[in-house]
Parts: C-alpha cells; structure tokens; sequence
C-alpha cells in the first residue's frame, strides 16, 4: 500500500441540512371516534365530549358525534348517566355522581349505528395538595406572537413542592391559568350637568403553561417528594392587550349593559391571579400524557423515537376492527390560587400570596371564561389589596 | 487456499516432469511453439495471476510450450528473456510487462564486451588506485541528478552527485561493476575497467507506471465464476480509492454501500442494510472481533479507519460456517502491513479529521509495527448546518489501531490487534453523548506443514456509551446514564488440505456477552435523582463448525458446512413471569425467578446448515446456488430512525426468543470478452423468525421492562439482483439493479403486541427499487473523471394520519407503522482527478480531485416528522405540520489535493 497523504485545500460549499415542509397523500376513510372524557372527585358537572377525528391535512371542522348513550359504572355496580348537553357534549348531573377516591370507574359509549366502545376501568387516586407554591426570579426568553421575535423578559420561576403520601410513585399533572385583572370607567354624560359613571371589572385569562406539566421528570423516578417541580414562569409586565367593552345606556332606568366590541386596547393590570389544578394521577393517565407531551415536543431530532400511534384506553367491544382514539381519565384534583405580586421580587418581597379558588363567572362549557366584564358590581373573585 | 496449495503440488509435480524432459529431450514439431498470447493465456489459466502487455512488444516471438512446465517463476524469467521486457508484480497476482530497457550508452570505450574500459589503456599496470569522475544525469532531458549514488558493492565503495550531478570516486584499478541508483530512476549496472584516472558519464532513465486502461482489482477475474462462493463482495483499497471520496476520505462502509444488496438508510446513519436486514444483523469484525458501533458523528464517517487495512469482504448469502452470531451478512476486515519490512509514515488533514500512520519493523523480519490514529475538528461543520439543534451541538471523535506482527519463525506467526474510539458530542444545547468501541485481539498462526495448520484467536470488543443531560438553572435534575456490552471470544480454526479436491475447515468458537442496558445517576451532590441499574445481562454462545470445500469434478464444486450452536442465558437476574392470558406488559407479571450468578437461566441450540454450489457452465459461465441458517442471539433494540448511540443491546432470554434466518440465494454468473466484463444476477429469498420490534409507545431506555415492550416479528425479505461491471479500458464502472422487499408481521394474540393488527407491513429497510451506475473513465493518463448515481425507492415511514383534541390540547394520530413512503432517494457525485505525475518512484506525487457531492442539489427526505407549530402570525397560527429532514440539499463542491511519498 502507498503512503498517502490528503490535504484537503479549499471547500467551496457548507453541508445544507435543514427541512421543509411535506404534504404527503394522505388516504383514510375511517371515521373514527374520539373521546374525551375526563371524572374527578370534585362536586362538578363531568363532561363527556365525542366527536370524530378528522384528516390531518382537511380543514374540516369539529365533528361532533350525537345521539349517542353514555354513561359510566363503577366497581360497585352503580352506573351514571351523562346527558346530551351540547353537540358532542355530553354532562353528568353532580346531585347523582362524584367521583370517590379508592373506586374504578368504566366508560360505556354505544353510538347511534349500534357500534358499543368501552374504557379500561380506571381507578380514581385520592386527592393531593401542593405544600407550598413560590416564586424565584429569573429570565427568560420569550417568543413574542405578534413580532415573531424573541425577547429576553424578565420574571419568575413559579415552583412547587409536593409532599407524596403514598407509597406510589408521585403522578400529578398540573395545569395553571393566569387571570389578569383590569378596570377601567366609562362616563356617560346624561345632560349638561350630569354624568354616569359606569366601572368595568374585566378580565383576561391565559394559560400561564401551555405544555403538558408532568411531576417526575423522566428520570425523577425518587418516590420521595417533589421538590422545586416547576409549574410556570410569569414575567413582570403590567399591562394587557384585552378587550375593549363598550356600553349601552337605557335612558329609560339609565342603566347600562356591556357591548362586547372587537377592539382590544392596552390596560394597566391591576391584579393577576394564578389558578392552579393538581391532579394525581393513575400509571394509564399517566403514562398516556406522557405519550401526548412525547408527541406535543417532538421536534424531528436525529434520535428522536419513531412516531407511534397515540394509544388511549378505549375499545369498541362490538367491533375490534373500530378504533377509537381519545382517553376516559379519572383524577382526583386540588385546585388553589394565588395573588401575583411581582413588584418587588428582587427583594424578597413575597411574591405569591395564597387566595380562596374562586372561578370567574363560568359561561356555559368552558371551566374559565377566557375573557370577560362585570361593569358596576364588584365580582366575587375580584381582588382589592 | 484450496486453489493454491493445490497449485503448489501441481507445479512441483511440473517440476519433475519437465526435468525428465531435459534430461531425455524430445523431438517436437511446429505445434509446440506458442505466440505470447497462448503462453499467456495458459499461464492465466495455471496460475491465480492476470498478465497486462501488448502483444507488439514481442515482435512476433515464439515459445517454446515446455516452457510451461517450468516453474511460474522459471517461465516467467524465459519470456523476460526472449523478450527483453522489464515486469512489474503487484501482489504477486498482477504481471505488467513494459518495455523498458535499462539504455547504457558506453563511455567513452567499449571493448568486445559489456566492459568499458575507463582510463588511458597505455597506462595499463602502472597505478594501484586511480579516479573516476565524471556526470550522473537523466537520459531525457541531460539534466543533473544531484544526489544520485555510484556505488561499487563488491568493495563497499561509493559516493553521490554533487549539486551540478559530477561524481568522484577513488577506487582500486580493475574490474568493478558499477550501480547506480536514484530515487525514481531505474537502476544501472555497468561493468567498467578501470586503468587509470579516467571520466565516464552515466545516464538514468526514470522509471515511471503506465497503465491507463489498468484498474487494479486484486481479485482473479475469473474469480466471481470459479469461486464457490456467491454473494460476496470483495474490496482491497486500490479499488476503493477509485471510488469518490467523501468528505475528503475514503470511506469503507460508505463503499460498501454502493454495491448491490446494501443499503443505508440515508447520507446520515450507523452501519447498513444487506438485504433487508437491520444493521444490528450484521457482524463487522476487525481482526476477528466484532464493531458494535461503526460510526463516527452520527454516521457521517465510519469507525473503520482504511489506512492499514488490506482486505475487505462482505458475504451477503452462502456464509461460511466459519462464521455465525449474526443473521444478515459477515464483514470481514483485515489490517496488515503492505511492505512489512520497510519503514512508511503516513498522514493526512481533511475537512473534518486529520490522520496519521506509521508501518515499520520493529525487529527486521521479524516484528513489524502497524500504528494508526485519527482524530477531528468538526464543530465548524456542525456549525455551518442551518439546522438549529445541530447549530448548537459539538462533536468529536477520536481512533487508534495498532497491529504488531511477530514472525517467530517459518511455522509461527502473531498478531496482536487494539483498536480504540471514542465520540463525544453535545446535541442541542445539554445533552452530551459519549460512546467508545475499545477491541483487541491476539491471533496466533501455526503450520504444521503445508497442508495442516490453525489460527487460534482470543478478542474482547467493548462498547460503552453515556448521555448526560445538565441544565446549569436546574442542577439538582442534572443526570447520567452509562451503558456498555463486553463481548469475549475464543476461536481455534483449523486448515486443513488433505489432498486436492477438498480443503476443510473446522474449529470451535465460544463468546460470552456481558451487558449493562443502563445506570442512571445524579450528576451533583444534592441530585434528586434516584440511582437505577436495570438488571445486567449475561450470556455465552458456543459453536463447533466444519466446512469443506469439495471439488467434484471441474465442472461442480461444493463448500458444505455445519455449524452447531448453542447458548446459554446466565444469571445473575431475575426473570419475570408473565400471565399466559394477557399480553406481556408489567401489570400482567405474576412472578419472578431470582438466579445467581452464572446459573444457566435457559438454553437455546440449533444446527446450521450451511451449503454453497458452484457448477461450471462453461470457461466463463456458472451457476451458483447457496442456503445458510444462521441463530443470532443479541440484538438492538432501537425505536428511532437513526441507530442512536442510546439504543439497548438485548441477549435472548426466556421471554425473547432468538432470531433464526434461513437465507437461499441462487445466481448465474458470466464473464465476457476475455473476463474484463462480468455479470451476474442473484435472485434471494431470507426468512427471518423472532425478529424483535418495539410496541408502540414503548420505552427502551432505562427500562427494567424492556421485553414487555417488544415484541416478536416474522420477516419475509426476497429480491434480485443485477450486476454488471466493466474491468478494463478507458471506461471501467458497474451498474446494478436491485429489486428487493421486506415484509414483518406479528402474529400476536393479544392487541398490546399486535403490530398493524398482524397484517404484514414494509420493514424500515424496504425500500423495493434500487439502482447504482458508477463510471470511471480515464481521460488521458492524468486525468480521470468519475461519476456515481444512486436511485432508491423511499423508505417506508409513519405519518400523521388523523387530528383530534383532547383537553383543550390539539393532537395528531398516527397511521399504522411504515404505511407511507418517503419519496424517492436520487442523487448524482462526479469528481474529476489530475495526477501530477506517474512516476513511481517520485518521492513527491500529487494530485488534485475536484468533486461535486448532490451535482443537481436534490433535497433527498432523510425523515419525516410532524412538529407544533408557535402560535404566530406568520405561520398563520397553524398548530402543526409535517416535515422532511433533508441532510444535503445542494450541490456541495470540495476540492482535494492528495499527495504521497
């Protein structure tokens, strides 16, 4: 063999790795349900909802599935009934079921053509509380949705210690939403000397985390408690894009009523309020948000797992050709808010401050108005400090 | 071996037969007399050796046909010299004759004789010493060699040229022989006599190689017709390095990649496909100890250095039963010395690495030194990618391999094999990887005569490999996790010929595999990291083999083989034991077995046919027909498209039976015009049972459930494969075809362990069509162009199918496993090289190689994936979409020199 030297002189070319975007054909047929269901020990109105899936690549909208029965057994042989409530929307009564920790519970579906799907039982754990919720200061980038630029904000780490009870190994997903307090006042003039006042108490709400939050990272496999879990960062700015409210005056009673506009303006915040739910969850739950979050971060890495099918824990015992996608979770919750109070946190100033949980007013379906407006009445879960 | 022992006994038998001839000679007619091509093509034929000349070159001459019965070596002194021709050997299997003749112009005497008489013949007997000078220079151009030599042997007497070429040299009067001698110079020989002072001028003509329609293969041609052995494909370096480099390099796997029946999952990925096979079923073995990882930096370079490296076979089907542990395919690679008594350096800097190698004897003749070592600066790459997570990743590797050759004496023979590697690298932003392949071997060679003689080999290969994941604001979370598999082995093979229609091979073969799937550990002090060790694995496979390659008759030939195997899974461990009416998974475990250490936990064997046939169907023609089955008993777990660094090595075990190939080839082979065009084609069927896939969702890492989430597959692979390659010419290249499936199916009970409901579905290496063309054509003597393209089928993939929501979270359901395709794989690399000189004995020889990598920039898919969207304006707030992940995208142009002295 002769010796060989190589030197490599110039290169003219980078290596151009990089992706774009794919519209294979897609070929499907099948309408297959799915199921979203969710049971906990609250004194509440469970929802059921059912719809079918839809293409990957259709802008269809929502199929909602009706005219279906369902209801759900327990290992004690009671059965409770949902009732249709909207399209694809189906609600227990919460005078004749809550969930009881300790107890299992089946979901039975049977759909309008006779097809008859049930959940695997799934057992409702006790409930567990955060011992203590608190803030750290930090930085972090943040993306910015209108600008598409990344920005360097400054705020806190919100962080979570929770003592685990059990011997089983510490399975809760959290979820928080962040309410942001605004008001502002509206004069009417009624003639030359009079005017009415009219204060709006508003509110925007966001999800403060919109990941999956699962205690225990992959590896965090320690069945001792959960320490500085993370739940959310807040940064410290003051004010919100909301919506604008507008008002309609009766001159008969001169009362007003609210007109929701389409305008949005800036608003000083006056208060943020942090809802927090833990739920403890069962190794199915648990293991299928997992799968969800695994789908929810997968970001095409070299050496990220091949996708695999999102598996739920339901069945159509009719016809084991029918999928059925979707979960039917039962987990017991812990609800608790908190004041944001970010003013001095530099300082040590307390930067949470513990507040009894109570919702914004509820429209119908939704667990948190996203937006809404009281004017002239000071609502119940409103903070004054 | 057969072919040339067998020889050896022939041409000695030759030997004494055509001394009987000389002692009674015989009278002979016209037909006794032979033209150099009929002396040629018989000795072609005789002989494993392949003759390049012009037939013009020997102006007509006959031979006498007892030249035939001399010796090979005798034979080929007669026509040198009748013919006056030079040779050159290369490898002892390749003969050029030149037609150079050594040109003495006689100074400034001659006599009757060669002598030149050197001096003042009438001061003849008056002086005892006198002095020669005068010039040394190059007989084409008259120019000075300064620094050529004249050297008188039989006194020990010399001197060199000076800067203008002059020579002095004081020596005693009479006869010498002179030499002289240059580096790239032929060397002289003159007969001078010298009376008294005198001058006499030299002349030197370089020595230069001319072949330009010579690819050199060190292969007999014929061999793909004659061998028993079918589906093999065989590489020396020569014939590598006449591939495009890659990246700078030449690349061994990469190579191999081109050739029929392989495949690679793309210009990224560890190791390669033989028909359908996964990479984890083959077994790479350097110096008889097997690879467990071939790549460097994500399977952009392979771990197999190429300097040193003397031999590389690939055996696709037909395996000797010399050979088991894997199902697919056998790479066997061979380091050895080219010239193991000369002392080479060599070194090299290319775009991402640089290397050094050394060969030298140690102890002359009878040790000798192999040393060579790689090592990278590959970041800037990583750097340049568009791509945000290889942005911000690093990379490093480094290589050593030593061989040591101890020739103890005629009998003898030692090698001591290391190997080492090592690959760091940062992917994204906290996680590092770190693997290393750490071999050795010790391989004693002893003959007890020609026809008997055993090569017993000890090695170890170990692979270990750690990821750990630190995030600075989140230290007490920080984590590592190690892995590693030890693999011993033990092999006594014997060789031995008993007469000349067979030629056995038998021994034994034991390898004991020790495997940590995983430990994690906190990386800091106050680590809220649980430590876990999943349950190490042990186990030993023992083999006893015989082959024997049959001669029959001319016609028909056979190499049959057996192989008995037998493995045994070891504790210390505990098996769990599973609910015979659920599926596997850990709810339905209803005990467990504790074993302590080296307990056999259970036992699996099988015999393995092995059979090859070879029928001859005319000079240039046969039929080839092989069946093998092969036990394999680890296997690599792996849930991603690219063979990550942190996939599992999993032994067979009760609940994870081995797998069993059986693999039937069958192939018509021809050779035309004079064996310089070979073709052939190859049709395959492989049936592969108990291959082992994951479940969905399942989990590999750290998982002490790990079976629980595998299940078994049954493979269907089949195809054909077309062949066609041109040796010779201004032209020289092949072109295949390859049309091949692979299908698995599971036939679970249970819907856990169901794959696809059980219907049959294209493995992650089906991928049906497949077409390389390479071209090598020689311009002039200096410039050769290049050019290689490469079409495949898409690969099969998994896409999202279907979307939903689920509490509020917008999600995507998959479609079964590989039900799409990628779409098609094409790309097209030409390079064109200059050779500065062809000189062989140049110290300096240089060349330049311009190469155009994707020439027109094809975006070939890698893999695809489906990715969440930020909710932006600018991507009008979509939620999702998917996306292929190409890895060269345009044409990427390099520019080598590459130079040797």
């Amino acid at each position: 063999m002769k010796p060989t030297y190589t030197i490599f002189l110039i290169l003219i070319g980078l290596v151009t790795s990089c992706y774009k975007v794919y519209d294979p054909q897609i070929d499907t047929t099948d309408k297959v349900l799915v199921i979203d269901g969710l049971i906990t020990n609250q004194k509440d109105a469970y929802h059921i909802a059912l719809s079918y899936a839809r293409p990957f690549n259709s802008s269809e909208k929502v199929m909602p599935v009706s005219d279906a029965n369902v209801y759900v057994t327990d290992n004690f042989g009671n059965s409770y009934i949902f009732n249709k409530m909207g399209e694809g929307d189906y609600v227990s009564d919460p005078s004749q079921f809550t969930g009881i920790p300790g107890r299992t519970y089946r979901l039975h579906i049977i759909t309008r053509d006779g097809a008859e799907y049930e959940s695997d039982p799934q057992r409702l754990f006790p409930e567990v509380s955060p011992d203590s919720i608190y803030a750290e200061f930090d930085n972090k980038e943040i993306l910015q949705r209108v600008s598409g630029l990344k920005v360097n904000t400054h705020g806190a780490n919100i962080l979570a210690d929770i003592q685990n009870k059990s011997d089983s190994l510490p399975r809760y997903r959290l979820t928080s939403n962040l309410v942001m307090q605004y008001y502002y006042t509206i004069y009417h003039q009624l003639d030359l000397y009079t005017f009415l006042t009219f204060n709006f108490y508003c509110w925007q709400t966001v999800n403060a985390c919109t990941n999956i939050n699962l205690t225990g990272g992959e590896y965090s496999l320690n069945s001792a408690s959960v320490k500085k879990h993370p739940v959310c960062f807040l940064d410290d700015n003051f004010d919100v894009y909301a919506l604008y409210y507008g008002l309609k005056i009766n001159m008969e009673d001169t009362t007003g009523s609210e007109i929701k506009t389409s305008s949005y303006r800036f608003y000083m915040i006056h208060h943020r309020i942090l809802y927090l739910n833990q739920y403890t969850l069962n190794n199915e739950s648990y293991l299928y948000y997992k799968n969800l979050d695994e789908q929810m971060q997968s970001e095409g890495k070299l050496f990220d797992p091949i996708a695999a099918q999102l598996n739920g824990n339901i069945k159509c015992i009719s016809d084991t050709e029918i999928r059925a996608i979707g979960f039917f979770e039962a987990s017991s919750v812990s609800n608790s808010a908190y004041i944001v109070d970010f003013r001095n946190l530099e300082n040590s100033q307390p930067a949470l401050i513990k507040t009894p949980y109570i919702l914004p007013p509820e429209p119908v379906g939704c667990r948190i108005n996203r937006s809404g407006s009281i004017h002239s009445k000071i609502p119940s879960f409103w903070i004054f400090i | 071996m057969f072919n040339r022992n067998a020889n050896r006994v022939f041409v000695t038998g030759l030997i004494i037969l055509s001394s009987s001839q000389l002692l009674f000679p015989q009278v002979t007619d016209q037909r006794s007399y032979l033209s150099i091509d009929q002396v040629i093509e018989k000795l072609e034929q005789k002989y494993p050796v392949q003759f390049f000349y012009k037939s013009e070159w020997f102006e007509n001459r006959t031979f006498h046909a007892s030249i035939l019965e001399l010796s090979f070596d005798e034979t080929l002194d007669r026509i040198k010299t009748t013919s006056e021709l030079s040779v050159i050997t290369i490898d002892s299997l390749l003969y050029v004759f030149i037609p150079v003749k050594p040109i003495i112009i006689p100074q400034p005497q001659k006599g009757k004789s060669d002598v030149v008489i050197v001096g003042n013949p009438d001061e003849y007997g008056k002086y005892t010493k006198a002095t020669l000078n005068g010039k040394i220079i190059n007989g084409n151009d008259e120019k000075p060699l300064p620094g050529a030599s004249i050297f008188i042997d039989k006194l020990k007497l010399g001197s060199h040229a000076d800067d203008k070429g002059e020579y002095h040299l004081q020596v005693p009067v009479g006869e010498h022989t002179i030499r002289l001698s240059f580096m790239g110079y032929d060397d002289n020989m003159q007969k001078i006599k010298l009376v008294s002072n005198g001058s006499m001028n030299f002349k030197l003509y370089e020595k230069s190689v001319n072949l330009p329609e010579v690819v050199i293969y060190s292969e007999h041609a014929k061999s793909n017709v004659t061998a028993t052995n079918m589906s093999i494909v065989k590489l020396d370096i020569k014939a590598i390095r006449e591939l495009p480099v890659s990246l700078g390099g030449t690349d061994i796997i990469k190579s191999i990649t081109l050739m029929p029946g392989v495949q690679t999952v793309g210009e990224f990925g560890t190791g390669f496909n033989v028909r359908g096979g996964s990479a984890d079923q083959n077994l790479i073995l350097i110096e008889d100890v097997p690879l467990f990882n071939s790549s460097h930096l994500f399977g952009l370079i392979s771990v197999v250095n190429s300097d040193g490296i003397t031999d590389v076979t690939l055996l696709k089907a037909g395996i000797s039963a010399k050979y088991g542990e894997r199902a697919s395919s056998v790479m066997d690679i061979r380091m050895g010395a080219g010239n193991p008594d000369k002392t080479k350096v060599k070194g090299g800097i290319g775009i991402i690495n640089s290397t050094i190698y050394v060969e030298t004897p140690l102890i002359e003749n009878k040790i000798g030194l192999l040393l060579g070592a790689r090592s990278s600066y590959s970041n800037w790459l990583l750097h340049s990618i568009p791509d945000i997570d290889l942005m911000n990743s690093s990379a490093h590797f480094y290589d050593v391999n030593a061989l040591i050759s101890f020739n103890l004496n005629d009998k003898n023979k030692i090698n001591v094999f290391a190997y080492i590697s090592n690959d760091k690298f940062r992917f994204a932003e906290n996680t590092d990887y770190q693997y290393s392949n750490k071999l050795g071997s010790v391989r004693w060679r002893h003959s007890f005569n020609d026809n008997l003689y055993f090569n017993l080999s000890a090695g170890l290969s170990n692979y270990n490999y750690q990821v750990s994941e630190s995030d600075t604001s989140r230290s007490w979370e920080s984590y590592k996790i190690n892995s590693a598999l030890l693999y011993q082995n033990i092999k006594w093979n014997f060789s031995w010929i008993p007469n000349e229609n067979h030629a056995l091979d038998f021994g034994i073969n034991a390898v004991s595999y020790n495997i940590q799937p995983g430990k994690l550990n906190g990386l800091v002090d106050k680590s809220v990291i649980k430590t876990i060790q999943v349950q190490p694995e042990k186990g030993i496979e023992n083999a006893v083999y015989l082959t024997d390659n049959v001669t029959i008759s001319p016609k028909l030939a056979l190499d049959l083989g057996v192989r008995y195997t037998l493995y045994s899974y070891l504790g210390p461990n505990k098996v769990y034991i599973y609910r015979p009416d659920l599926s596997r998974v850990p709810e339905s475990i209803i005990d467990s077995l504790t074993y302590s250490n080296n307990d056999p936990i259970c036992w699996y064997s099988g015999l393995e046919p092995r059979l090859s046939i070879r029928f001859t169907i005319s000079d240039n023609s046969s039929i080839k027909l092989s069946y093998n089955r092969i036990h394999q008993f680890v296997n690599l777990i792996s849930n991603t498209a690219v063979m990550s660094p942190t996939d599992v090595w999993k032994l067979s075990s009760p609940n994870l039976k081995p797998l069993i190939c059986d693999h039937v080839a069958i192939g018509y082979f021809r050779n035309f015009r004079n064996n310089t065009i070979e073709t052939s084609i190859e049709i395959y069927y492989k049936n592969l049972l108990n291959t082992i896939d994951y479940k969905n969702g399942a989990r590999i890492l750290l998982n002490p459930y790990l079976e629980a989430d595998l299940t078994n597959v049954n493979g269907k692979n089949y195809g054909i494969e077309l062949y066609i390659k041109k040796n010779s010419g201004r032209l020289t290249g092949w072109a295949s075809y390859t049309f091949s499936r692979s299908w698995q199916k599971t036939n679970a009970s249970f819907n856990e362990d169901k794959i696809n409901f059980n219907q049959p579905f294209p493995s992650n290496f089906d991928r049906p069509n497949n077409l390389i063309l390479n071209a090598n054509y020689h311009i002039s003597k200096r410039w050769r162009f290049n050019s290689t393209f490469s079409y495949s089928t898409g690969r099969p993939v998994t896409l999202p199918e279907l979307k939903f929501s689920y509490q509020g979270y917008q999600l995507i359901y998959y479609s079964d496993r590989n039900k799409y395709r990628l779409p098609d794989y094409h790309r097209l690399d030409v390079s064109i090289t200059l050779d500065e000189s062809l000189k062989i004995m140049k110290k300096w020889k240089g060349s330049w190689t311009f190469s155009i990598i994707n020439l027109y920039g094809r975006r070939n898919a890698y893999s695809a994936f489906y990715k969440k969207e930020p909710h932006m304006v600018s991507n009008e707030y979509r939620q999702y979409d998917t996306y292929i992940l190409y890895i060269i995208g345009c044409p990427l142009p390099t520019l080598t020199y590459n130079f040797i002295f």
